[in-house]
């Protein structure tokens, strides 16, 4: 009992902490604010310019998609928005809160508590069970499994692998582990999921599974960003908007799966003359 | 990594963040094992050499406490040789506070028994049987007493009796059951005089419990000791019961006043600390591979742990996505090294305690017995707490590294490492090599000395071998074409594929190729410092061999400190009336703690008038035994060029030496040359010895045949007298001479280079580990090679190449660095020892470079058995 109050304290700490970083962040809905946002590699001797002045707007609840040909800096966007990476120039905002000003500390606060990351190559530790990789942002915040291993249960649930819960990654299929990836960036209740080809490794019915489970978090409250090359899977989403050469090069309403092929494939056609990529 | 299936069990047993570090290491068991080995190989050398210096220690303290268990004081000469003479006892008992004081004499001895032995009668003749007396069993001890004093020892009868007069023996029971001898028993004991035959009356054991094995002691009534000692007079030492012991002081400062120049009077407890710090290199030596087994043991968590980050970059990088602090990652990896490091300190604290017992085993076979391993609690809490150290340090670079990971790398297409060197590297690399180059090179000055230079030393090397292994990258790819080459006529597809794995990765192969520099570049540093001393023995010994035979005891010892046995001149005029006989000399020499100026050496006593005619040494300054030993004649002496410099001495200066008989201040005839008797060494006449130190029986014989025709006969007769009466003595040939003082030599330094041996043999672990992950990083490509043909066959000889390569390129450059560090090393310490030349460890560096081939090809078995084994559309599709 001492501990259980020991570790409330705590977790309650956290929490007042992050509320000092953004006061009002609790009260706002959760959005994503960029204005020319741009992103230059060094690589060598040369300079990449991944992004150039891209605008972004994201509501609370928004289910969106991100399109472009290879190299078009879709990831670099998204790596940006989820703090992975900081902007060369621009102002970036996610959740009321300017990345760009925010220490390391700050920025890894920031992804613990406010966004939750759907990996392509899934990333979950091969040595801990399906339950255990769910609970693991949790952990890492300082909540002890007793506390979470409720919701862990409700979520394995959500995602369809109550049963599995007590499985390693290598005893379950890649749908499978995209599911576990899934339920564990939504564990800490996050405002913003981002998700990186999230059906790029699964097969059709698997990716079909994900990206119905990522509607409904969007329709529950939750703003969705998925970066994909897959015009079925970007069709799911509400809106898709299309970078080509680190730049925005329009968008569409989501819903229509071969419109977003058509778009893109104009896009593929018209590259030529452009900046280098980032490799 | 093998997994294993959790159903069945709780799908959450990870209670906290921390639980993690656990986990991993479950996960890499092999790399985990390997590394334990290793850190358990340095704190069992750490915790072994500890407990052997503890043993060390409480031996001759111990030994000291029960030999003088009921004396408070001990007179005797300060030479250590020589008497002192009876007015002196008669002086000490008149003094106020003393209870009582016996003399005592003392001479080690052998028990002789005879021997049937098969030797040829006649050089190239049958093998005939012939009854010899040979010595049987240890040593032992015999101290002549008053028998109506109180034994000076600690100790009881056990069986029997003292010994009351004449030929009457009381001996340790240890000794006696050693023996298979027992009360009421006959022995024959081989005396100065000659072989004397003895009755057991008693047996006796210390109260203490205390003894050492080859430390065993006798008494004997002090009339009998003279004359079979042929002391007629005066004591080697006498023990002092003071009236209560809180006037030890008291009475030690009043004895002081009256016992006349060139005597001591100490406690023993005094005594038995002087004799230790004789021992004081042998201590050094082992603190030297003490922290040797730990600096291979940081290097190898520093090794394991940087191939443990390098493989876990995308599941760092992810945690650092998840919202993992850098601190988080850091405390992350430290916890896994310390679990490791624990792991390690338990099982390296057994092997400790094996070692260490090995050790005193080993001691006791080099002539240096000792009692039964002692446990020391300050080694075991030093042990312990440098394996924290250790663990955490090795891990610390690591560590940080894990935690600067990218949040990135989560989501980054994995990159097959090929990490390129930063410059910045480079120059610190090249600072630290010069630096300590440049410390290194320092000693050889002379500036620094005694434990100050030894502290250097190892700094100096510390630093040197740190400053390689930064650079070692930059050297990789241009050492493997070369390497590789000869290989490509014989497995053209194999020897390139291990070539560009090695050259492709400069900073992988560089961390295992270290491993293999630090070690092979010690053992070639150490075995410089050994082939060295023992080649500069050989070079004296040849330099001084004119003789044709050396009659000595076989137990000699010109290593040891310890009262080596004596004989009676009477054997030297019996081998002079043979007809064979040309010259026939006596050597006489002692060790000293206080011979010149209080510094510790050798006397050693010639006769000038022959000297020349079995001994051709030279001297300093092109000096001839012809131009010096008149000189020594006059009363002059030669001083060995290491005790000369110890002491600030040059030729034609004043010395003074102080014996048991007199003082004198004698001039310095010459400057020697030698490494033997750790090149401290006075050298006078017979005469001026006798006059000084009161010293009048032999220690060895130098004999000259009157013609190269009569040697094999001399030689037999020779023989024959010591068969019949001199048991314990033996006639050498200069080459039998030579070998007998290189096994001896090369025995003491074969337990240190087995030590050395051990603290480089973690370089295996950290070799296998390496390879082990570069297959694992290789994954994908060894899956690409089976696809395209490759058999399981030529999968592991590419890996094993591989571990071949790079064992060869760290063997490459160990050799370079150890010769290199070797020669500064030696020149270090010719500034304790002038005469030490440099010398090639050709057999070290065979040894060395065949053991990293052997090492490379066995650390290569099981990660290439993986590689053979992989399933191949598993590792295509790895990611």
């Amino acid at each position: 009992m001492l501990l259980d109050r020991v570790t409330e304290a705590l977790v309650r700490r956290q929490r007042n902490r992050r509320d000092k970083l953004s006061p009002a962040s609790s009260q706002q809905p959760i959005e994503v604010e960029a204005r020319s946002l741009s992103k230059t590699f060094a690589d060598g001797e040369r300079r990449v310019e991944a992004l150039r002045q891209v605008d972004l707007e994201v509501r609370r609840g928004d289910f969106l998609a991100i399109m472009g040909p290879s190299g078009s800096g879709k990831s670099t966007l998204l790596h940006l928005v989820g703090a992975l990476d900081t902007p060369t120039s621009g102002t970036l905002m996610v959740g009321g809160e300017r990345l760009g000003a925010l220490s390391d500390n700050e920025l890894t606060t920031i992804r613990s508590e406010q966004i939750g990351f759907v990996f392509q190559f899934f990333n979950l530790l091969p040595t801990l069970t399906a339950a255990e990789n769910v609970l693991l942002p949790a952990l890492i915040a300082g909540e002890r499994s007793r506390q979470s291993k409720g919701r862990v249960t409700e979520l394995l649930g959500l995602v369809g692998l109550a049963e599995r819960e007590g499985h390693l990654p290598g005893e379950l299929s890649g749908g499978e582990q995209q599911r576990v990836s899934l339920a564990r960036a939504l564990v800490r209740n996050p405002g913003l999921i981002l998700a990186d080809e999230p059906t790029g490794n699964l097969d059709t019915e698997s990716g079909n599974t994900v990206l119905g489970l990522l509607r409904r978090i969007a329709r529950e409250g939750q703003t969705v960003i998925m970066v994909t090359h897959d015009p079925v899977a970007a069709s799911s989403a509400d809106k898709i908007i299309f970078l080509r050469d680190g730049q925005r090069a329009g968008e569409i309403a989501g819903g229509d799966p071969q419109h977003a092929a058509s778009y893109l494939s104009q896009l593929d056609n018209r590259n030529g003359d452009g900046p280098a990529r980032r490799p | 990594m093998r997994l294993r299936s959790k159903r069945g069990r709780s799908s959450i047993r990870l209670r906290s963040f921390r639980g993690l570090g656990w986990r991993n290491l479950a996960a890499r068991r092999t790399r985990a094992a390997l590394t334990v080995c290793g850190i358990a190989v340095g704190i069992g050398l750490m915790f072994g050499t500890g407990l052997l210096t503890t043993t060390i220690n409480s031996t001759f303290r111990g030994l000291f406490d029960a030999i003088y268990g009921r004396t408070d004081l001990v007179v005797s000469t300060a030479s250590g040789s020589g008497s002192i003479k009876p007015g002196t006892l008669k002086r000490i008992r008149s003094q106020p506070g003393v209870r009582s004081a016996y003399g005592t004499l003392y001479q080690p001895v052998n028990r002789i028994r005879v021997r049937t032995i098969s030797r040829p009668a006649i050089v190239g003749g049958p093998p005939v049987e012939a009854k010899v007396r040979r010595p049987t069993g240890e040593p032992l001890n015999l101290v002549g007493i008053d028998t109506r004093s109180p034994p000076p020892s600690n100790s009881r009868i056990t069986d029997g009796r003292k010994p009351r007069k004449g030929r009457e023996l009381s001996v340790e029971s240890r000794w006696l059951r050693a023996q298979d001898l027992k009360v009421g028993d006959r022995l024959r004991l081989a005396l100065p005089r000659g072989i004397e035959s003895f009755s057991i009356v008693g047996a006796y054991r210390y109260r203490s419990g205390a003894g050492v094995p080859g430390q065993s002691f006798g008494t004997i009534p002090i009339g009998a000791a003279r004359r079979g000692f042929e002391r007629p007079r005066g004591f080697d030492e006498i023990a002092v019961v003071a009236e209560g012991s809180a006037n030890t002081r008291a009475v030690q400062r009043r004895l002081r006043s009256v016992v006349g120049q060139g005597i001591v009077v100490d406690t023993p407890r005094a005594r038995s600390e002087t004799v230790l710090n004789q021992l004081d290199a042998l201590k050094v030596v082992l603190t030297i591979m003490s922290v040797l087994g730990a600096f291979v043991g940081a290097f190898l968590i520093f090794n394991a742990f940087s191939m443990t980050v390098l493989e876990r970059q995308r599941e760092l990088g992810m945690l650092r996505a998840i919202g993992a602090g850098r601190r988080a990652l850091t405390r992350s990896i430290l916890l896994e090294a310390l679990i490791l490091g624990l792991i390690g300190i338990a099982f390296g604290l057994a092997l400790g305690w094996g070692l260490g017992a090995g050790m005193v085993a080993l001691a006791g076979r080099v002539g240096f017995p000792l009692t039964q391993l002692r446990f020391s609690e300050v080694a075991l809490i030093a042990s312990v707490a440098a394996g924290v150290l250790i663990s955490i340090a090795g891990a610390m670079q690591p560590a940080w590294r894990a935690g600067r990971s990218s949040p990135l790398a989560a989501v980054e297409a994995r990159r097959e490492g090929r990490r390129r060197p930063k410059r910045l590297r480079a120059v610190l690399g090249v600072v630290l090599l010069l630096i300590g180059l440049a410390s290194a090179s320092s000693l050889t000055s002379g500036s620094v000395a005694g434990s100050a230079a030894v502290a250097q030393g190892a700094v100096s090397i510390g630093v040197l071998f740190l400053g390689v292994a930064l650079l070692v990258p930059y050297v990789i790819r241009p050492l493997v074409r070369p390497i590789v080459a000869p290989l490509r006529s014989l497995f053209a597809v194999e020897s390139r594929l291990a070539g560009n794995a090695v050259a492709a990765n400069p900073m992988r192969s560089a961390v295992t190729a270290t491993t293999l520099v630090v070690g092979l570049g010690l053992i070639t540093a150490f075995g410089s410092i050994s082939t060295s001393f023992l080649d500069s023995v050989s070079r004296d010994l040849n330099a001084s061999a004119g003789r044709d035979l050396t009659v000595q005891p076989r137990s000699l010892d010109l290593t040891s400190p310890a009262p080596q046995q004596t004989f009676s001149p009477a054997l030297r005029r019996r081998i002079a009336r043979l007809p064979e006989a040309d010259v026939v000399t006596a050597e006489r020499f002692f060790f000293s703690n206080r011979l010149v100026e209080d510094k510790s050496g050798v006397a050693f006593g010639v006769d000038p008038e022959v000297y020349e005619q079995v001994d051709s040494s030279t001297y300093q300054d092109g000096l001839t035994q012809k131009q010096v030993l008149p000189k020594l004649a006059a009363g002059q002496v030669v001083v060995s060029d290491a005790l000369a410099r110890r002491v600030k001495l040059d030729r034609g200066e004043r010395l003074r030496l102080k014996g048991s008989r007199s003082t004198r201040r004698v001039r310095v005839a010459a400057i020697s040359r030698g490494v033997l008797f750790g090149g401290r060494q006075v050298q006078m006449s017979l005469r001026t010895m006798r006059e000084l130190y009161g010293v009048k029986r032999d220690s060895r014989l130098a004999v000259e045949a009157t013609s190269a025709g009569l040697r094999g006969r001399l030689t037999r007769k020779v023989n024959s007298i010591l068969d019949r009466d001199y048991g314990q003595l033996q006639a050498l040939s200069s080459r039998e001479l030579q070998s007998e003082i290189d096994e001896r030599l090369e025995q003491q330094v074969g337990l240190f280079n087995i030590l050395l041996v051990i603290a480089v043999s973690t370089s295996l672990f950290g070799l296998t580990a390496t390879i082990a992950m570069s297959v694992f990083e290789r994954t994908r490509e060894i899956g690409v090679l089976r696809a395209l043909g490759c058999s399981r066959w030529q999968v592991r000889r590419a890996i094993a190449f591989e571990s071949l390569v790079l064992a060869l390129v760290g063997a490459l450059l160990g050799n370079i660095l150890g010769l290199v560090l070797g020669w500064l090393l030696v020149a270090a310490l010719g500034t304790l020892l002038p005469s030490i030349t440099y010398s090639l460890p050709l057999e070290a560096l065979v040894a060395a470079n065949i053991g990293a081939l052997v090492l490379g090809l066995l650390a290569s078995i099981l990660p290439a058995r993986r590689a053979a084994r992989m399933d191949v559309t598993s590792a295509l599709a790895y990611e």
